[in-house]
């Protein structure tokens, strides 16, 4: 093993990362070369000292203060958690987006049929039938609103339903 | 875990009690402020609360744990950055009043040795914060935390490899700056 390699390899070694064969093959170089092996003590001794660095917990509980946020809350239900975000507002904006093309769909099939039905023979002929609002009695307060001559009122005396 | 997600108080209390001190400890080494990692502390337990039905019990807790930590102290660096302030812990961890402890320190010592290691302590703590953002995760990670490569690649979103790459040049500048002391650590 040439010694660059066993350098590169210092690292891995001392944190214990390296394979087997690797491991084995480091160590017997170190055991032949005086230069390597004090590299490897230099990077040892340090890495040893950085344990010496302080651990710092925090000055009181956390729980507390975690409780205190967590007040009223909940874990979200797996599945929002899934989508990760509030669907609500998505949904009901689909839903109106939805609602507003279906209306206009229906809207357009409806123009389009009284397009291909055509006017009806007496909106053609200029009036309107009144078989649409029933009898209409001559000089009834209908025959003004609506104001339409009624073929049958014009020509027939009113019938008298019983 | 899986309890907590089930909205279980009582086991993320238990969660919280048995992580809060390496969280905060790993937090603080990142972001040199006792009561910043105090507070990026809770919001990490808060978010692992929040999204706890998304975890999956094959997936090892510590490395989301860590990932979620290491994502917020990131954030707050990068915040400060914009905002530069001088932490107060910058004094020194006795003085940024944590509860601090040498990880090797015997619990009772002469006094002129407690000062010694007071001292080597600081020093090491100072040398690992001057260390590069990613260097300095990958080395609280595998020094304190105990993470080996594979789960530390994990945590930073890459690959054993690069944080091998990471660790050997964290170490050489750490035998650089601690290279004082070393010495004294010798038989």
């Amino acid at each position: 093993m040439r010694c660059q390699v066993v350098i590169d390899t210092l690292s891995a070694f001392i944190d214990g990362e390296l394979p087997d064969a690797k491991r084995q093959a480091v160590e017997r170089h170190l055991g032949e070369c005086p230069g390597c092996a004090a590299a490897h003590r230099r990077l040892a001794e340090a890495w040893a000292l950085v344990a010496e660095a302080p651990r710092v917990g925090p000055r009181v509980d956390l729980w507390p203060a975690v409780e205190a946020r967590l007040a009223g809350e909940r874990p979200a239900p797996a599945w929002h958690a899934w989508l990760g975000w509030n669907p609500f507002p998505a949904l009901a904006t689909l839903a109106l987006v939805t609602g507003l093309i279906l209306g206009l769909q229906i809207g357009d099939v409806m123009v389009r049929d009284d397009q291909t039905a055509g006017p009806a023979p007496d909106v053609q002929a200029g009036r309107l039938d009144v078989q649409y609002f029933g009898d209409v009695f001559p000089g009834s307060l209908a025959e003004v609103i609506l104001d339409v001559a009624s073929p049958r009122a014009a020509t027939e005396a009113p019938e008298v339903r019983r | 875990m899986v309890l907590a997600g089930r909205g279980d108080r009582a086991a993320f209390r238990a969660l919280v009690e048995k992580y809060q001190g390496p969280v905060t400890n790993f937090l603080h080494h990142l972001v040199a402020d006792q009561g910043q990692a105090e507070e990026l502390a809770q919001e990490v337990f808060l978010r692992v609360f929040r999204s706890a039905p998304r975890y999956r019990p094959d997936a090892r807790f510590t490395t989301w744990l860590y990932r979620i930590a290491t994502n917020l102290a990131l954030n707050a660096l990068r915040a400060r950055k914009r905002r530069p302030t001088v932490p107060l812990d910058d004094l020194g961890p006795d003085e940024g009043g944590g509860r601090s402890q040498s990880a090797t320190a015997p619990r009772e010592a002469r006094p002129d040795e407690a000062l010694e290691r007071d001292e080597l302590a600081r020093w090491v703590g100072r040398a690992v914060r001057s260390l590069p953002e990613r260097q300095r995760i990958a080395v609280v990670l595998h020094r304190f935390e105990g993470l080996s490569y594979q789960a530390i690649a994990e945590v930073m979103s890459s690959s054993p490899d690069a944080v091998d790459a990471l660790l050997r040049r964290a170490k050489d500048a750490l035998r650089d700056a601690l290279a004082p002391y070393a010495p004294r650590k010798r038989p």
